[in-house]
């Protein structure tokens, strides 16, 4: 019989490989037996003298359905869905650990009232730290006074544009699944091990960077009215700070190891095409 | 692998496991081979949906009963072969066992001759 000429066996396999990979649960490996078996079935039929794209239809029914064959693969070996899931969940809170320690130490530096007179002292577990002075109750920011409610309107404005505005448009872009640049970067476990030192590295630098800087403020900016003691609780205040840092780097260095533990070991990059 | 109209899902997905490991205990095979095998079989009372052969065939190889080894076949396509191992006969003499005493207790109230094992 003929075949249409519109058909092209290649291409109608790509797209049905296509669609399979997009279920979760299917490894490379099972994808390249399950497209043998089709281009079995396809020879088989063809040699029954169906058409082409007959034969394809044919073959790719008797495989069944990508979703129900999925779900059957994924009932057969849960962890490989929940394997990438609970990847995703490290990968979030390794991100968001990163960037919440950071910022709030940036925060402690830059905002640090000029005047710092029994008020309270940067603290490294808080996201939004102000220094506010005892005797006006103000906000600082950069250094400038703002008076009353209005300086915390600001400072929650700043904090909600600088904690938000990344969260969403990064939210926004992974759910519509560009994921092709990250899916490269975290393919073999060695990626895996690079991608996660160079955020730590990256935000742990970054924070020892935002230490130093509070501490190098100069002294006038520390001292209070009762002198040497505030500049005295401030570098404890600055130890226990660095302290605390070494600490909190522990969550992140645990969570690249679950990752690094949760990349399969050897993945079947090479997509070895069947021939037909 | 499921059906249409004789056996229910949970029959298939029971039986599966014997069917196969016996399929396999004639020689190696592969996956298009085994679903073509199982069809006859059943006669075409079994409607196989292919693609669900897989998982239990990997479940399998999990338990050490089947191995698999890709390899070119004599047409040049390539294939997944799986044979029966060591532990994969016991695992069938064992499933023989129990379907033949389920198949023994019920053909006896159905006044069936029973088979010897």
């Amino acid at each position: 019989m003929e075949t249409p000429p519109g058909f092209n066996l290649e291409q109608a396999i790509a797209q049905w490989r296509a669609e399979l990979a997009r279920q979760p649960g299917l490894t490379p490996a099972d994808l390249r037996e399950l497209e043998a078996h089709l281009r079995d079935g396809f020879a088989e039929l063809q040699r029954q003298r169906l058409n082409d794209d007959e034969a394809f239809l044919l073959a790719r029914h008797r495989v069944g359905p990508p979703l129900p064959v999925a779900a059957e693969f994924a009932k057969a070996a849960p962890a490989r869905v929940w394997a990438p899931r609970v990847f995703w969940m490290a990968f979030g809170a390794l991100v968001i650990q990163l960037w919440q320690t950071t910022l709030s130490l940036w925060s402690s530096a830059l905002w640090a009232s000029p005047s710092v007179s029994g008020g309270s002292l940067p603290d490294s577990s808080a996201g939004a730290t102000t220094t506010i002075s005892s005797s006006s109750s103000n906000a600082y920011i950069l250094g400038f006074e703002l008076p009353g409610w209005v300086g915390y309107v600001v400072l929650a404005l700043i904090f909600l544009l600088i904690c938000g505005g990344p969260v969403l448009l990064i939210g926004r872009w992974l759910a519509r699944g560009k994921l092709a640049g990250l899916a490269q970067l975290i393919s073999t476990r060695t990626r895996v091990a690079v991608l996660g030192a160079t955020l730590f590295l990256s935000a742990f630098s970054l924070q020892l960077l935002a230490l130093h800087h509070w501490l190098a403020q100069p002294p006038h900016a520390l001292e209070g009215s009762d002198g040497g003691i505030v500049v005295g609780m401030n570098i404890a205040t600055a130890m226990s700070m660095e302290y605390n840092l070494f600490t909190s780097a522990l969550w992140p260095l645990c969570l690249i190891a679950l990752m690094i533990w949760l990349t399969p070991r050897c993945v079947e990059t090479k997509n070895r095409a069947v021939t037909a | 692998m499921y059906l249409t109209s004789m056996f229910s899902r949970e029959l298939i997905a029971a039986s599966a496991r014997p069917l196969l490991l016996s399929i396999l205990a004639e020689g190696e095979s592969y996956g298009y081979a085994l679903a073509q095998r199982a069809r006859a079989l059943s006669q075409e009372q079994v409607q196989w949906t292919d693609g669900m052969l897989y998982p239990v065939l990997h479940r399998l190889e999990e338990e050490e009963l089947i191995a698999s080894e890709w390899r070119e076949s004599e047409t040049g396509r390539e294939r997944k072969y799986y044979s029966l191992t060591r532990g994969g006969r016991r695992a069938l003499a064992k499933e023989k066992e129990q379907w033949l005493a389920a198949h023994n207790t019920l053909v006896q109230l159905w006044k069936l001759p029973p088979v010897s094992t």
